[in-house]
């Protein structure tokens, strides 16, 4: 299936600007269909790299998402850059453990523009953009024998968190506390190079690392996502579906034509357009 | 985000094709694991094999797929499905049937299954086997420390 997606002329896309200072997107994606992805998706703009890493993979529903996140993160990339997808330069960052180059993917450049994180799981991505450092993660909710080999892994404090849940709201916990964990490990550069038992990233916001915001992502009954955030919380979070035919030949992303959008015909969750947590959410009728 | 909208939001997720949302495909696998005495007393090629078929079991299980369908030397971790989720959880497993550090993170990276087996198979021979080393900082697999957790 996967072997059959082959690679087709793109769309250039054009430049859109930075997101403001202090604003956060989020960008959810869902992939097409099995049955359909052939047909539809893009492929063009990926690298060799991808396009191999595409076919490698064992289910071709993990192929497809695969695919459909880094044609999203291309065409997201792009579009905030003002450069053809296929043209955005990626680099990894030096590990700050071992200064390896194999720490944070980014943007080349001495002083990038822009921050970005990309995480999928099973039939969902998220792409987070902002002007700061940030790490993004989405897990698919865990089986309860899962939860039970690896809670002990985690910090003390959040096994303790754990300990007393029945068991659905023990995978939805446990999800929230990895999703949170794997995110702030990949903004800090190092990954899971670091010992996830190190770092405290419960329920309790004030027992988190300093320095850091953590925000759970709104991801439907089946996944957690969580986004962590270089500083103090973000002046703005926005938060959208990517439009399917975005991924699709011939699709384009402009991320200001899609707010402006947002603002003619999106769905604004809150009259004053922040949520109870001090996060503003915009979803578009993407979809529905 | 109120529940309402929250629901409108993910409800088109419902359709999606993917088999395992809810693990309705679940293939259970019973592991069984080779003894630390066995693998030590036997030669290099049938440790090795009985290592393959130990580690194929375990990503099975954790994979949820029938064990012969497992590639174990042409692809990647991710490739196979293994997340950060499921890799700590065969990382956890691994770790308590035989008795090493396996490095989640280089775990993830490898290249493939093959290279997990090969590096088991250099710890878990006998006592004065020149691939054994203590430490995981830099090793996939390293021989078990005292109080690492």
């Amino acid at each position: 299936m996967i072997g059959e997606l082959v690679a087709r002329g793109g769309p250039r896309t054009a430049a859109a600007g930075l997101p403001d200072p202090g604003r956060l997107d989020v960008w959810l994606v869902r992939r097409p269909r099995l049955e359909t992805a052939a047909e539809l998706l893009d492929l063009s703009e990926l690298s060799d790299a991808e396009r191999r890493r595409t076919a490698s993979f064992v289910r071709p529903t993990d192929g497809i998402t695969y695919a459909s996140a880094h044609v999203a993160l291309r065409r997201l990339l792009g579009g905030y850059l003002g450069l053809a997808p296929q043209d955005v330069p990626f680099v990894r960052e030096p590990c700050p453990g071992c200064a390896k180059p194999h720490g944070r993917p980014a943007v080349a450049h001495p002083d990038p523009p822009l921050h970005f994180s990309l995480a999928h799981s099973h039939g969902m991505a998220v792409v987070a953009v902002s002007r700061t450092v940030i790490g993004v993660d989405v897990e698919r909710l865990p089986r309860d024998e899962t939860v039970e080999v690896c809670a002990p892994a985690l910090h003390p404090g959040e096994q303790a968190e754990l300990a007393g849940l029945d068991t659905e709201d023990r995978r939805a916990a446990f999800g929230r506390i990895w999703t949170r964990k794997e995110a702030y490990l990949k903004a800090l550069g190092t990954g899971l190079s670091r010992d996830p038992a190190h770092d405290y990233l419960g329920a309790d916001p004030h027992r988190r690392p300093d320095g850091w915001t953590l925000l759970d992502l709104p991801s439907g009954p089946r996944h957690n996502a969580a986004v962590a955030v270089l500083g103090g919380p973000p002046t703005r979070v926005v938060l959208r579906w990517l439009p399917p035919d975005a991924l699709h030949t011939g699709g384009t992303v402009d991320p200001e034509a899609d707010q402006h959008a947002l603002r003619e015909g999106g769905r604004e969750t809150d009259p004053h357009g922040v949520d109870s947590d001090g996060t503003t959410t915009l979803v578009p009728d993407w979809g529905a | 985000m109120d529940q309402t909208t929250k629901t409108w939001v993910f409800d088109d997720l419902d359709d999606l094709d993917d088999p395992d949302y809810e693990f309705e495909h679940d293939y259970a696998v019973e592991v069984q694991p080779p003894s630390l005495s066995q693998l030590a007393a036997c030669g290099p090629a049938e440790r090795t094999r009985l290592i393959d078929d130990y580690v194929r079991a375990e990503l099975a299980r954790v994979l949820r797929v029938p064990p012969d369908t497992i590639d174990t030397a042409g692809r990647p971790m991710n490739s196979l499905g293994i997340g950060s989720i499921t890799g700590l959880e065969l990382q956890r497993r691994m770790e308590a049937v035989l008795k090493v550090d396996v490095n989640l993170n280089m775990l993830l990276r490898a290249n493939s299954a093959a290279e997990l087996v090969d590096c088991l198979a250099g710890q878990l021979g006998p006592e004065d086997d020149p691939h054994k080393h203590g430490g995981q900082r830099d090793h996939l697999v390293s021989h078990d420390l005292p109080s690492t957790r």
